[in-house]
């Protein structure tokens, strides 16, 4: 009784074989289609993501573009302003100046690099005055190892960068200097930003040739998971460049402030013109005024927007941990 | 002659059962493959989305503590411009120039050094076996 049973047993089986081996073999193709359809929207959502990180990294290099270029304008104004009314002095009253210097927390050297600042914008001093300056020849001023503007890597050099050697400069900006220190800036950057702009490894040609079926799909599914990640670092590494912006902007804005006040003060040591006297007091302080707000802002003018360390050393930090005490016992 | 016709015929049966077998076979590992693929799709897609927000998590911190850091850093250079003017209105070339000093300073350090201050003390503080002197 049994027995006729068998043929019907493998029948249905033979059929229920088929059937889902007819179904899987769907499901094969539909996966391979499935994985063609994941890598080609993993593709677009990477290539967007690279348009996108380039987008806000020529935003980043035009705005310090104009940074650089009110600088100049800040440099070629107020410096020349200034460097105008010290070759204005006559000889006596310039000497008497430049004696002065030390007493009112001005080296020479301050003054040296201002002026070589303002030649570099395009303003020219006389002969008299740079060998004051100088103590030798005119041309020892615009050859002097004297570092006027920042440039090291700076946002003009940052626009043209890409790949790794962007990576390498956002790190550095996230304080990548301290390495060796091993930072949490340089450990949360290198997680945030761990090879951002390179493609994903696998191509989409490469899983889709595997033509098998659900395979296909698992590396497509890969490939898109990698995809995720690194849209998100480079998601990331916009919002950081967005960050980059805000520091132009703080630099900026403190530049502003301290060119307003500059402006005034050389203003009123000009009000004095012909009449400047190294006798009298007031004469005195306004020229100690006005010689220091240009220091401050000749010495801001080399403030690096992205450095190699990320921040200023300790003995710095000391030394405004210091002054911080100072001023809190000198202000009201 | 019946039993000459049976022969093949039981033989036949036996590959074609054979073959059954092995066709079913195949498919029950073809099944256990896909669903192994399946399981692995859903352990990928899993592991990228925890990646993906561990990334973004990270990027509100980082993003976050400079904002805040930029706001400090601005409150900080407003009451040294407040000092400065009081210096500059009394005349008082030392007050200036200190403060001046501290503006440079200010402006010369970066927004991240305090992230790495951050990240040494949080270092020093899991190290294990470390001793503490006050």
């Amino acid at each position: 009784m049994p027995l006729p049973l068998i043929p019907i047993a493998i029948g249905a089986a033979i059929a229920s074989a088929l059937g889902i081996g007819a179904k899987k073999g769907y499901d094969g193709v539909q996966a391979i289609k499935d994985a063609k359809q994941i890598g080609e929207d993993a593709e677009r959502q990477h290539r967007t993501a690279v348009q996108r990180l380039d987008g806000t990294r020529e935003r980043l290099g035009q705005r310090f573009e104009r940074y650089d270029e009110y600088r100049r304008s800040v440099v070629s104004k107020t410096f020349g302003r200034l460097i105008q009314f010290l070759e204005r002095l006559d000889q006596k009253a310039r000497i008497e100046a430049f004696e002065s210097l030390g007493s009112i927390g001005v080296s020479r050297d301050s003054v040296r690099q201002f002026t070589a600042q303002y030649i570099e914008v395009g303003g020219t001093v006389s002969g008299a005055f740079t060998a004051m300056l100088t103590g030798a020849g005119s041309s020892a001023l615009a050859t002097g190892a004297v570092t006027t503007f920042a440039t090291t890597a700076g946002g003009t050099a940052i626009s043209g960068l890409s790949g790794a050697a962007l990576n390498s400069a956002l790190l550095a900006w996230l304080g990548g200097g301290s390495i060796a220190a091993g930072g949490w800036g340089m450990a949360a950057g290198t997680v945030v930003l761990g090879g951002i702009a390179v493609g994903p490894a696998v191509l989409v040609g490469g899983f889709v040739l595997a033509h098998q079926g659900e395979k296909a799909k698992t590396k497509a599914v890969e490939y898109a998971g990698e995809v995720d990640r690194k849209v998100a670092q480079i998601d990331a590494a916009v919002a950081l460049l967005s960050q980059a912006e805000c520091r132009i902007e703080e630099l900026s804005d403190v530049i502003a402030q301290l060119d307003e006040r500059a402006t005034g003060a050389i203003e009123r040591l000009w009000s004095l013109d012909g009449a400047f006297d190294f006798s009298n007091d007031d004469h005195i302080r306004r020229f100690a005024t006005a010689m220091q707000l240009t220091k401050a802002l000749s010495e801001l003018m080399r403030v690096e927007i992205f450095n190699d360390e990320g921040g200023v050393n300790q003995q710095t930090e000391q030394l405004i941990a210091q002054q911080w005490r100072l001023l809190s016992e000198i202000a009201p | 002659m019946s039993q000459k016709a049976s022969a093949p015929k039981k033989g036949t049966s036996t590959v074609a059962v054979g073959d059954v077998i092995t066709g079913i076979k195949t498919i029950a590992e073809c099944v256990r493959d896909i669903e192994k693929e399946r399981t692995q799709q859903t352990k990928l897609r899993e592991d990228a989305r925890v990646e993906v927000e561990r990334i973004h998590a990270l990027r509100e911190v980082l993003l976050d503590y400079l904002q805040r850091s930029f706001d400090e850093r601005s409150e900080n250079f407003r009451q040294l411009f407040d000092r400065l003017d009081l210096a500059i209105e009394s005349d008082n070339v030392q007050l200036a120039a200190v403060v001046l000093d501290s503006v440079v300073k200010l402006a010369d350090s970066s927004p991240f050094k305090a992230l790495q201050d951050v990240a040494s003390a949080r270092k020093a503080l899991s190290e294990r076996g470390k001793e503490w002197q006050f």
